[in-house]
């Protein structure tokens, strides 16, 4: 059987002056064919009816813009890695330096002023600690205000963990600035000699400020353990909903390893 | 039966327009056995007097299969989102609160407009291009056990429940929700589908795509046709994650 070859007219339609569609009508099919033109090549052609064919031509092109944009995708994953490589890690470390301080005066002295004089620190202070935390903390309060949390109507065990998660975060910029310009902001202005175990003990001599502590070191951990959990979701390592349950006991025990090491050290300090 | 007569008591938010406020107004019906929000929004339809005696406008919702397959009598009962086909009287706590999916635009009462959802289909190429404009004779075969994987995910009717419950779609965030994501899981595991996987892929890495996802997980808890959608997530997002090095460092040829 002969079949005949189906006439069609080209229709290009540009949107803000840019070739991004070529409509084949066929007249034998009364359907088009579409070729969608991404960087003037096609991307992707299919049998639609027009005014589909219009409406995605629409949705790839906004004022003439590819809307492939992904900077928030990239600042979103950014935002993720930074949390744990190399905030997390900073932040076991220093919870572990901490508990040097259940050793006694001399052992905790003799730690900090080790870190404090690590070659290249302030380098090391900048591009491991200042830079990656103010990233992680100012697009980390854009998503916490960009989220209706509703735990009342959907207290599920994750969306709870969700809230905690916004609701830790914003605390801790809070904490960490005051704790920052309590310690090492003294020891940069002159107004303190080191952060050494005697500051730490003035500090916490006040009840008031034994809790901001107390609760600041525990929103930290909590952060990091269930920013591990969700780190491990947003990479694509956990997958299955086994091993996603099986990250949440992980990443329990986390919290509560750490947890036990930061109070143990906050209470050394009494 | 000697008992006095029970009823049922509905609280509903109503709107006349998109753009006027809404307003609650009770109802106050007979009991039947077996009813559900549907039949009892019928009553009300065909009797709208409202709990204070005074004649009113009929409920305007919407309906269409009745058997929790076409998605359109989502609405929130109780606080949680859901259909309203299946919402069966006698297992809802009185009174039954029905409110609109305010995620959406409120077209008048529970009817709500999806749109925005079908718009998202439309961005992340949910569909399986045809690339000639001749027969190309049969494509490659899906193996039984991947069809059978794939028909829990072609499941999703579209209802916007997933949308509704996540804290992530809002008004201050254009993120698109769980449904459309898992469509381009089903879409990229077709073997046709896949040849322009990595054009889906880059859809969804663009504004609020994959990444505005927050993991509160309530997508999954709520999704009436048990759509595994976290785990869809989490899978493209290591599908992304390989797009993104590929894009990088890749060839000009991103799909394999």
């Amino acid at each position: 059987m002969r079949r005949e070859a189906p006439l069609f007219n080209v229709i290009t339609i540009c949107l803000k002056g840019i070739r991004c569609l070529d409509a084949l009508r066929g007249g034998e099919y009364n359907k088009y064919v579409i070729f969608l033109y991404h960087d003037g090549v096609a991307a992707s052609g299919a049998f639609v009816n027009f005014s589909f064919a219009l409406d995605a031509a629409n949705q790839c092109f906004e004022g003439g813009k590819i809307l492939d944009n992904n900077r928030e995708f990239l600042m979103r994953r950014l935002h993720s890695l930074l949390g744990i490589i190399p905030i997390g890690l900073f932040l076991t470390q220093h919870l572990i330096v901490n508990h040097f301080a259940t050793q006694g005066v001399e052992s905790f002295n003799k730690a900090s002023e080790f870190m404090a004089n690590l070659p290249f620190v302030i380098f090391l202070e900048i591009f491991v600690i200042y830079l990656p935390i103010l990233y992680h903390a100012f697009y980390g309060l854009y998503i916490a205000f960009t989220s209706k949390n509703n735990p009342g109507h959907y207290s599920y065990l994750r969306n709870i963990l969700f809230v905690a998660q916004r609701y830790t975060g914003v605390f801790l910029v809070v904490f960490i600035a005051w704790h920052v310009f309590e310690t090492r902001f003294q020891v940069a202005i002159g107004a303190a000699a080191a952060a050494d175990f005697n500051m730490m003990e003035n500090i916490l001599s006040n009840p008031f400020m034994l809790a901001f502590y107390i609760v600041g070191v525990l929103a930290a951990v909590f952060h990091l353990s269930n920013g591990l959990w969700s780190f491990l979701v947003t990479w694509g390592i956990t997958q299955s909903e086994a091993s996603q349950r099986n990250a949440t006991y992980f990443t329990l025990l986390v919290f509560i390893v750490l947890s036990i090491i930061g109070i143990r050290a906050l209470f050394a300090f009494v | 039966m000697g008992e006095a007569a029970k009823t049922v008591i509905f609280e509903i938010e109503r709107r006349n327009s998109t753009d006027e406020n809404s307003y609650w107004e009770k109802f106050e019906l007979p009991y039947k056995a077996n009813m559900n929000v549907i039949s009892a929004l019928m009553e009300i339809r065909r009797n709208p007097v409202n709990m204070e005696g005074k004649k009113t406008t009929p409920v305007n919702w919407d309906m269409n299969c009745l058997e929790e397959v076409c998605g359109a009598c989502s609405m929130v009962i109780n606080g949680k989102a859901r259909q309203s086909c299946t919402a069966l009287v006698d297992q809802l706590e009185q009174p039954i609160r029905l409110q609109p999916m305010k995620t959406f635009p409120v077209v008048r009462d529970l009817v709500i407009d999806r749109s925005r959802m079908f718009d998202s289909l439309k961005k992340v190429k949910a569909w399986v291009p045809i690339d000639g404009t001749h027969d190309l004779g049969d494509g490659p075969r899906m193996p039984e056990r991947k069809r059978q994987w794939a028909y829990e995910l072609s499941k999703c009717m579209t209802c916007g429940v997933c949308l509704e419950a996540c804290p992530n779609v809002n008004d201050k965030s254009d993120f698109i929700g769980a449904a459309p994501l898992s469509q381009v899981r089903l879409m990229n595991a077709h073997p046709t589908g896949a040849m322009n996987r990595d054009a889906r892929l880059n859809a969804i890495m663009g504004e609020g795509g994959l990444a505005s996802c927050g993991n509160s997980q309530n997508c999954v808890e709520s999704c009436p046709k048990g759509i595994p959608l976290t785990t869809s997530i989490a899978a493209l997002n290591r599908d992304t994650t390989v797009q993104m090095f590929r894009n990088f460092f890749g060839s000009d040829r991103m799909v394999d």
